[in-house]
This record gives structure tokens, C-alpha cells and sequence, in this order.
């Protein structure tokens, strides 16, 4: 299969062809078979793409059981599992010379790579807006504004939710870096998303999702994300080297 | 460890969120179904190392019967039940010797389930093999492919994120896939 029909049949099975395109690819499947095996076993591939990521994801999550011994969320580090049991004692002393070998490198990476980067330094709290209170008809907001600086972040949230004096964009962005600072980062996250780009908050939206998302350990989308930000802040080259050699 | 799950969720959510690998779903079945698989392997003798590698691999099995639509919440049983009773299979087929051995003759006729519920389809042995394939690509690939075929990421972005420019990206995408088909082929 050459490139054109690579693209083409990438396109069909990612949803990204229109109704006509569909149906005038679909008489190409049923006409020639070759292509129809090649689009299965995009499929299959496509399909394995999707298990490694899982796999990759179920190593972050552990199951919160108790056990009587140890009294201790499991890690399954304690005791090999009984498929690797059957490892044998000559493979135990191979393992040992790569652990070495592992540890060595380990602190050579280390000393080159590691980037002793004080995130929170760098995603330092928004100070807030100057508390203006005599702009009565904005008087919920500041109100809400003072609570958030004395860091009663669940009070302003609450007020900021009650409120519809301000521009929706400025409550979305206060309102999830009140979420962000009482460590919410699900509902932070979704907050931020919401900052429309035309809004002055968007840069500072972004830059500030980019921290949710190193955190989340969503390593690819923050460099991705973080490309749509301006270099003009802070800490910035710092982030993007971080994040460049966690891929 | 990720943070405690929220919310319940019904057979439905469950199956859609894991199909599309919702981290607050999988969170949900690592604290409301693990215990319970956790407990089941433990009280046959098992370890907590077992416990989880069986855990792991029955909500991976679980995953591609749903995507190879073997799993389906409105033929099969509650979802819940459907991840416990794959993962207690895949643990009596790890004993399976052991386990006969203690069975009475009313029991053994059990044993053609565990063939039925952990045994692999041909799509699984497929897909398992195909993943295997990816680690042999190298890194730049997989994280090309992980990136535009997971993550729904354009070129141009991919591009961007990798430091290439848009030609040079689809190109090595389409290099990396045309790979693991030659491996696949090869390793056939």
C-alpha cells in the first residue's frame, strides 16, 4: 500500500472523512480485497496503540486493599508473583549485574538530566486582582477577590459561583485558580479549559493548565499545550526543557 | 497512586469510560472491584504481587472485549461482575493443575469456563502480539504513533511537540506504521 492510500484509509478508520468520501472509500473496500486486509490490520494496530496506552495508564493506579500482615495499601513489590517465581537463579544473577549497571546509569542521567525545578516556584499562586471595593456594582466579585488573597479559597469559590457581575471569562479563570490552590486539579483543569481565546486570561489559563497537567503526569499534552504559550513567563524554558526530555 | 474516585457510576458509564480509558473510571474499578479480585487471590493462596499482575491483566482482557465487542452491557452481565469473574478465571487458569486436583468430579465440569472466560481470542492474541511488536519500534515511534493515533494530537501539533517540521512528522509516522507491519509480517 502506498502512502496516498495509507492517508486515505488512516482517515476512514480515524472518523475523518466526510459522508462522501465515506461511501466512495467503502466501494474501493468492497472492491478490492487487498485493501480491505490492509484496513484490518490498521485496525489491529490501531487497537494496540490504544492496550499500551492502558497498560501504560494501570501502572499509575494501585488497589487500596489491606492486608493483615502488612497493614499496607499493596504495591506488589513485597513478593514476586507467581509467574515470576518461575524466574530461575541463573536469571536472578543477570538481573543483578543490569541492576547494577541500571544504578549506574541511573545516577549518570540523573546528574546530567536532572533539572531541580521547584514547580510551585515557577506556578506560583495568582495574586488576585486589586480589591476595589468602591466599584460597588462589582462588589460581590472584590467581596469574593479579598477572601481568595486571605487564601479562603472555598469562600470566594462559593461567592464567585453566586456572582454575574464580572465577565464570565474572569470568574471561569479565578474560579479554577481558587480550585487549583485548594487542590482540585480535576475540576481546575475543567475550569481552565473553559477560558475562551479571546479572553485576556487565555495565556495565563493555559500556562497554568500546563502545571495541572505536569502534575497529572500528562506529560506529551503539556508540551503540546505549553506551545501555545508565550516564552514571556517566568520559569517557561525551564518547563519546556523539563517536559522535552520526559518524552 | 491517582486520587480517590468521586462518584458512582452506572454499568453504562462504566463500560463507556473504560473504553475510552477515563482515568476517574478506572480509579472507580481499582477501588470498588480490585478488593474484591484482591481478596478472592489472597484467601486461594495467592500473593499480593499475583493480586495485582491478575488484576492488571483482567481489566486489560476486560478492555478489548469490550472494544472487540465480545463484551456488550446489554448481553452480558453487569460489568463488575463480568472484571471479577475474568480475573478469577485468569487466576484458576494460572493453577489450573492445582486447582483440578482439589475439584470433585461435579466440580471439574467448572473447568470448561475457565477455558471459556480466560482463554484469549484470536483478536486479543492479535492485539497482545501487535503490542509487544510496538516496544521493538523504538521511542520516537511509539511516542509518534501513541501521540496521533491516542491522543488525537494533528501533525502540525505533533510536529511541534517533537521539534519537526509537519512533512518530517507524517512521514515518520507513516515509516514507524509501515514497520510494525513489516515486524508483525516477519514475526509471523
Amino acid at each position: 500500500m502506498d502512502q496516498k492510500d495509507f492517508e486515505l484509509l488512516e482517515k476512514y478508520l480515524l472518523g475523518r472523512m466526510n459522508p462522501e468520501e465515506v461511501s466512495s472509500f467503502e466501494i474501493r473496500l468492497n472492491k478490492e480485497p487487498e485493501l480491505s486486509a490492509e484496513k484490518r490490520e490498521m485496525e489491529d494496530a490501531l487497537m494496540a496503540i490504544e492496550y499500551s496506552a492502558l497498560k501504560d495508564t494501570l501502572g499509575d493506579f494501585e488497589v487500596p486493599y489491606e492486608d493483615g500482615e502488612k497493614g499496607k495499601g499493596v504495591t506488589g513489590a513485597a513478593e514476586p508473583s507467581k509467574k515470576g517465581r518461575i524466574i530461575s537463579m541463573r536469571m536472578i544473577s543477570v538481573a543483578a549485574s543490569m541492576l547494577i549497571f541500571g544504578f549506574a546509569l541511573y545516577f549518570i542521567v540523573q546528574k546530567m538530566y536532572s533539572p531541580g525545578i521547584d514547580f510551585q516556584e515557577i506556578f506560583y499562586k495568582d495574586p488576585g486582582l486589586p480589591t476595589v471595593m468602591s466599584e460597588t456594582d462589582r462588589y460581590l466579585f472584590y467581596d469574593a477577590m479579598v477572601d481568595y488573597k486571605a487564601g479562603k479559597f472555598e469562600t470566594a469559590l462559593e461567592k464567585w459561583q453566586n456572582t454575574s457581575d464580572v465577565g464570565r471569562d474572569t470568574l471561569d479563570y479565578y474560579s479554577g485558580m481558587a480550585l487549583l490552590n485548594m487542590g482540585d486539579w480535576d475540576e481546575a483543569r475543567v475550569q481552565l479549559e473553559k477560558i475562551p481565546e479571546e479572553s485576556i486570561f487565555y495565556d495565563k489559563s493555559n500556562w497554568y493548565r500546563v502545571y495541572i497537567l505536569l502534575y497529572q503526569k500528562e506529560y506529551e499534552a503539556a508540551l503540546t499545550l505549553l506551545t501555545e504559550v508565550p516564552d514571556t513567563f517566568e520559569g517557561y524554558q525551564n518547563v519546556r526543557e523539563y517536559l522535552s526530555k520526559k518524552q | 497512586m491517582k486520587s480517590g474516585s468521586t462518584r458512582d457510576y452506572n454499568n453504562e458509564e462504566l463500560v463507556e469510560g473504560l473504553k475510552v480509558q477515563n482515568s476517574q473510571v478506572i480509579q472507580y474499578l481499582y477501588e470498588k472491584v480490585g478488593p474484591m479480585v484482591y481478596k478472592l487471590i489472597l484467601d486461594s493462596g495467592g500473593k499480593l504481587a499475583d493480586a495485582k499482575d491478575i488484576f492488571q491483566e483482567g481489566v486489560l482482557a476486560a478492555y478489548l472485549n469490550i472494544r472487540t465487542g465480545k463484551y456488550s452491557s446489554s448481553q452480558n452481565a453487569k460489568f463488575s461482575t463480568y472484571l471479577i469473574q475474568i480475573c478469577k478465571f485468569k487466576w484458576y487458569d494460572l493453577n489450573k493443575s492445582s486447582y483440578v486436583k482439589k475439584k470433585s468430579d461435579e466440580e471439574i465440569k467448572d473447568i470448561a469456563d475457565v477455558e471459556e472466560w480466560s482463554g484469549e481470542s484470536e483478536a486479543e492474541q492479535r492485539i497482545k502480539h501487535l503490542h509487544k511488536l510496538l516496544g521493538h519500534l523504538g521511542e520516537r515511534c511509539k511516542r509518534i504513533l501513541h501521540l496521533f493515533y491516542w491522543k488525537k494530537l494533528s501533525i502540525e501539533e505533533i510536529g511541534l511537540a517533537m521539534e519537526l517540521e509537519t512533512n518530517s512528522a507524517k512521514n515518520q509516522k507513516y515509516r514507524c506504521m509501515k514497520k510494525l507491519k513489516e515486524l508483525a509480517t516477519h514475526k509471523n
